[in-house]
């Protein structure tokens, strides 16, 4: 037998749509189209310049000046101007594109960096363009763009795809739609699902993965590295908080452009931290602001080995905590391709199978035939063994606790310099609560190794309509601290059904019944055999067990009916 | 006009488990199909995400465009039909052809109690049927709900 998991309702999905229903979605589905026509002639167009480029001559050309400009641009206001010689075909010429499209930086550092690695008197290569020797570049267009060009065929296609359903959408079907055959037809397709998901949750990890060095071990390595920097006073010549929009509003961040003096040269810089980034909140940054525009000596701190590199806020700080961001990404990733990876798939789900291989041919509505129950024993024993859990929370507390000590001996440290740092502890605290809730869990986990921990063992996973089963039980652990046992057999349906991006469950408990109630102080007992009789469909057993405070209530055997 | 039909044996759509499922498919379609798969299934309806399970499937090559044949199916021994508060689980026989999506279906019960399992509400019921006093179960057929 073949168990097939069909998503879906039977929703009234084929309703006919009205006309503004219809028109609204032609107007949602050309905007579509458009967008996605304009985006690919620009991305083509881009793309055939790029190539174009790589057809460019290579020539030799000598830089006869590198600097980095400041203008009134709010955007871009700082910009790498460069001149430089070439010859070609016999001829000489003079370029002073840097590269197709650039239009300058929101940072100082990053123009500098141009000028840096371009200085002027360097003898570099530059790209010609054969059929206008007077145009060149010493940098030429990433071909990389190619990647995207069938991005928007998608917006183009869904366009165009919506557009032909819209006006060829057959009318409500009033015939009876197969679902056996589509059942059988999916479920072939099941396993390439599962690698879907498995190749999702690896793009997560991918990303996570990716942005852990940039975003969070390089800011952190450099924190530690910066102690070794030299404090230097310095002359801001540039302090603004800067806005960011974007969809999801607006962020904000300090831009500091500094001057300072190192072994009798002069140099810019435009670090504020190691971070980076943006976030919401005005206020804070414009105190900071305010701060350095006002400080009659502010320090900076400068890298010996790179004067030009320099940083005014070092040592950790509650932002270095976005430095974590990338993390859930990776465990979120990691986890998921596990999970799908190694989880059960729904066609080979036990309960399907042991209903298939009831022997065929015992038809008969004797009910004696029913009392037969010949699936093999079910041994119930908990999904994650004591240990399992207590080695699992006893890593997870060492990794938290780990990187939050990082950021905690760091804020430790300030304090005893006398840098009372009030919000970046406050955002810490509850970071270091969960660290401890951690510890508490590892601990928890560590008694609960010497709990009495019960094995239940049916002589049959699967009892028919009106059958026997036996159930025997043991336990092992500190069985002295026992004060009540109670077996029970409940019967659950479950309904489990999505709403939007939410899956929830309905039960209803069909069926409860104490199958075996003890009370002794202390309760010896090691085995025990009462019988368990199903009254009503499938009777499933489940792991199920509650604990009172007075000792051990289980409740143990469930019956399934549907989905679950 | 296209036409499918699932005629079972003497009329009969309840069956105990193991019981073999006995009839006739009959087609008059305009166009001969290249197949038709006959599907013995269960299918739960109500609340939430559909479970479908195909017991057994039968598929008859380049039919022809009107014909008939007898089929016959062994149930397995579960899940029985049944109706609960929040879903039911159906049994049935299915006739599509292919390609297109013509189909025909038809509801059968899978119970031994000859009627369909209807699920309660434990909050209606005792709680202790067999009492404390170890006692044991009820006998089979009380709690089938037969009377002798």
């Amino acid at each position: 037998m073949v168990r097939l998991d069909l998503r879906g309702r039977d929703d009234n999905r084929d309703k006919p749509l009205s006309v503004g229903g219809r028109l609204g979605l032609l107007l949602f589905f050309l905007f579509f189209f458009a967008m996605g026509s304009l985006f690919e002639v620009l991305i083509v167009r881009e793309f055939g310049r790029a190539i174009g480029q790589r057809l460019w001559k290579k020539v030799p050309c000598r830089i006869v000046s590198s600097d980095v400009q400041e203008r009134n641009d709010r955007e871009s206001p700082y910009v790498f101007t460069i001149g430089y010689q070439y010859e070609y075909g016999g001829r000489s010429y003079a370029g002073s594109t840097y590269k197709h499209n650039y239009s300058g930086s929101g940072k100082y550092s990053e123009a500098r960096q141009l000028a840096q690695k371009y200085p002027a008197g360097a003898n570099i290569s530059c790209y010609v363009n054969p059929q206008n020797a007077v145009e060149a570049v010493l940098k030429r267009d990433s071909p990389l763009i190619g990647l995207v060009v069938f991005f928007p065929l998608i917006f183009v296609a869904v366009g165009v795809g919506g557009i032909y359903l819209l006006w060829h959408q057959r009318p409500a079907a009033a015939a009876m739609q197969p679902m056996a055959t589509v059942a059988i037809r999916k479920g072939g397709k099941s396993k390439y699902g599962k690698y879907g998901m498995a190749a999702l949750f690896a793009l997560f990890a991918a990303v996570g993965g990716g942005l852990l060095y940039p975003l969070g071990i390089k800011p952190i390595a450099r924190t530690i590295d910066a102690r070794s920097w030299v404090p230097t006073p310095c002359k801001v010549l540039r302090a603004e908080v800067r806005s960011h929009d974007s969809d999801d509003g607006t962020t904000y961040s300090v831009y500091m452009l500094y001057q300072y003096e190192f072994k009798g040269q002069v140099y810019k810089c435009d670090r504020y931290d190691f971070i980076g980034g943006s976030s919401s909140g005005y206020q804070g940054k414009a105190r900071v602001v305010e701060m350095y525009e006002t400080a009659a000596h502010p320090t900076c701190y400068v890298n010996p080995d790179h004067p030009w590199e320099a940083v005014l806020k070092r040592g950790f700080h509650a932002s270095l905590l976005l430095a974590l961001f990338p993390l859930p990404f990776l465990l979120v990733g990691v986890c998921g391709m596990v999970h799908v990876l190694r989880g059960k798939r729904v066609q080979d789900n036990q309960t399907a199978r042991q209903w298939a291989d009831r022997s065929a041919g015992r038809a008969s509505s004797d009910l004696t035939v029913l009392r037969v129950t010949d699936t093999g024993r079910a041994v119930l024993t908990p999904k994650f063994s004591p240990k399992m859990k207590f080695i699992g929370m006893t890593l997870v507390a060492l990794f938290w606790n780990g990187i939050i000590s990082i950021f905690l001996v760091g804020s430790i440290g300030n304090l005893r310099q006398g840098q009372v740092d009030g919000l970046g502890t406050l955002f810490l605290l509850p970071f270091v609560a969960i660290g401890l809730a951690l510890i508490g869990g590892a601990v928890y986990q560590f008694l609960a190794l010497f709990n009495p921990r019960p094995t239940l063992e049916l002589s049959s996973s699967v009892i028919p309509l009106g059958g026997a089963a036996e159930l025997r039980w043991s336990f092992t652990g500190q069985t002295s601290r026992i004060r009540e046992l109670t077996v029970a057999l409940r019967g659950v349906e479950e309904a489990r059904y999505r709403r939007g991006t939410s899956t929830y469950t309905d039960k209803n408990v069909f069926y409860e019944m104490e199958l075996y109630k003890m009370h002794a102080t202390p309760i010896r007992l090691r085995r025990a055999r009462p019988a368990l009789s199903c009254h009503r469909t499938r009777c499933t057993p489940s792991r199920r067990r509650t604990t009172r405070s007075s000792g051990v209530s289980m409740f143990m055997a469930t019956s399934r009916a549907g989905r679950t | 006009m296209d036409k499918l039909s699932i005629v079972l044996h003497e009329e009969r759509t309840v069956f105990a488990p193991h019981e073999m499922v006995r009839g006739t498919i009959e087609w008059s379609l305009n166009k001969a199909p290249l197949s038709l798969d006959l599907s013995l299934f269960w299918y739960t309806a109500g609340k939430g995400t559909r479970d479908i399970g195909v017991a057994e499937t039968s598929r008859f090559d380049d039919p022809g465009p009107v014909g008939s044949k007898d089929f016959s199916f062994t149930l397995p021994q579960g899940p029985y039909s049944f109706s609960g508060k929040l879903i039911s689980l159906i049994w049935a026989i299915e006739l599509t052809c292919s390609p297109g999506s013509e189909t025909i279906r038809r509801e059968i019960t899978l119970s031994p109690t000859g009627q369909e399992i209807v699920l309660g509400d434990a909050s209606s019921r005792n709680r202790f049927p067999w009492g404390q006093d170890g006692s044991g179960p009820n006998p089979l057929e009380r709690i089938l709900g037969i009377r002798k």
